[in-house]
């Protein structure tokens, strides 16, 4: 890509306007499915700007996962705000609230257009950094080489944000254990034919996923992303995952200490945490990525399940 | 205009309409919404920050770092829309 295409253009008007739309539509369930498209749009951005981890990554878990954690919410939430419902505030207040706002995001705009405008050209340090190291890293893709191996420990702790989301959900969501979508399951003989044909087929492409992350775009965090799909669907089929209570937690934070025990591991065998020979790497980033494709999908699909009760949506309506 | 300037200006208005959104909205959800509009247009900056030199490969730094931000902020809406359906849902309590 040399010259703006008439595609950039598009793409860069469309992604604001879908951003205005899905904060503007009264109705929230049209607001969510508007931003379910912003984030398709934008992984197309991904591509445009040679960022193929980072589109599959959005359309995955940017777009998917995140589209059913609103819906979820949604669900939960009593219908449309009543009419007659109590305001927070007067409506001069929350006039100066929408003007100041207006004028803040206006300021905050004009200043980032300047900033973008006058950054100097020239390669960044780090990526010529890292194209120099990239042959000791083990992979090909110098993107995975950054997550898990210059950078690994960014990613060991971003682990451990997710194992925490995980447990925050869990404390203020659901109070039951149960894997099931309950009163948004779709019974049914087509959602079931639909589960059996479709979930060996996303198991394959996650664990592709993950293989092919270390020399091409892929990686353990999409295939993660594609396996909690699969879950969903197979629980929205009416199909829950038969985990006995007390193993999933060894599921949710089975990456993480797998992680952390091959980072304490390099410290014994190469002297400082999370340091990989080059010759080793990619066997114990595969290893890591492993663990991490199960315990994340695992996380994922426990941020939209228990996010909220079974029982409540039914009550709520 | 290159690319690179042309979709930074989008990620710079991506920024403000999520930032106007998550300071005007009255709704939890709305203003979640507007976080992760916000985070996007952060995201969209970056990645179009790390290509800006043509034909060079882009900057894998840049696109690990917002990977992890994609991940992080999934993370972070999940918890900020349980809490907002938990508050939602005390809020329906005190009126019946």
């Amino acid at each position: 890509m040399s010259g703006v295409g008439l595609v950039d253009v598009l793409l860069a008007m469309a992604v604001p306007a879908l951003a205005a739309a899905a904060l503007l539509y009264r109705d929230l369930f049209r607001a969510t499915v508007v931003f379910l498209v912003l984030g398709l749009t934008i992984a197309l951005v991904w591509v445009r700007l040679d960022a193929p981890d980072i589109a599959l990554a959005e359309a995955a878990v940017g777009a998917g996962i995140t589209g059913a954690l609103f819906m979820r919410a949604l669900g939960a939430l009593p219908g449309p705000p009543r009419r007659n419902a109590p305001a927070h505030g007067a409506p001069v207040f929350w006039l100066a609230v929408r003007g100041s706002a207006g004028a803040l995001a206006a300021v905050v705009a004009l200043l980032l257009a300047w900033a973008v405008s006058t950054v100097p050209s020239g390669e960044p340090v780090l990526a010529r950094l890292v194209r120099d190291a990239a042959p000791e890293s083990g992979v090909g893709n110098p993107v995975t080489a950054v997550l898990l191996n210059f950078r690994g420990y960014d990613t060991l702790l971003e682990v451990g944000v997710l194992l925490l989301a995980a447990l925050g959900v869990s404390t203020v969501g659901a109070d039951r254990h149960a894997a099931s979508l309950g009163g948004a399951r779709v019974r049914g003989p087509v959602t079931l034919a639909f589960a059996h044909f479709m979930l060996p087929g996303l198991a394959v492409v996650a664990a592709y996923l993950l293989w092919i992350g270390a020399d091409q775009p892929g990686g353990a965090f999409q295939g993660a992303a594609v396996l909690a799909g699969a879950w969903l669907l197979s629980a929205f089929a009416g199909v829950p995952a038969d985990i006995p209570p007390g193993r999933m937690p060894v599921i949710l934070a089975g990456g993480f200490f797998l992680f952390l025990l091959v980072a304490a591991g390099m410290v014994a065998l190469n002297g400082a945490l999370l340091c990989f020979t080059p010759a080793t790497a990619k066997w114990w980033m595969l290893l890591i990525e492993s663990g991490l494709l199960v315990s994340c999908a695992a996380i994922l699909a426990t941020l939209v399940f228990r996010l909220t009760d079974d029982e409540r949506p039914e009550a709520g309506r | 205009m290159t690319p690179a300037l042309l979709y930074s200006l989008s990620g710079a208005l991506l920024v403000a309409i999520g930032l106007a959104g998550a300071i005007a909205s009255r709704s939890l959800v709305r203003r979640i919404l507007g976080f992760n509009v916000l985070g996007s247009g952060v995201f969209v900056i970056i990645i179009a920050f790390a290509r800006r030199v043509a034909g060079a490969v882009p900057d894998p730094v840049s696109h690990a770092l917002v990977l992890t931000g994609i991940v992080v902020t999934v993370s972070a809406t999940a918890v900020a829309l349980a809490l907002a359906v938990r508050l939602g849902d005390e809020e329906d309590g005190r009126h019946e």
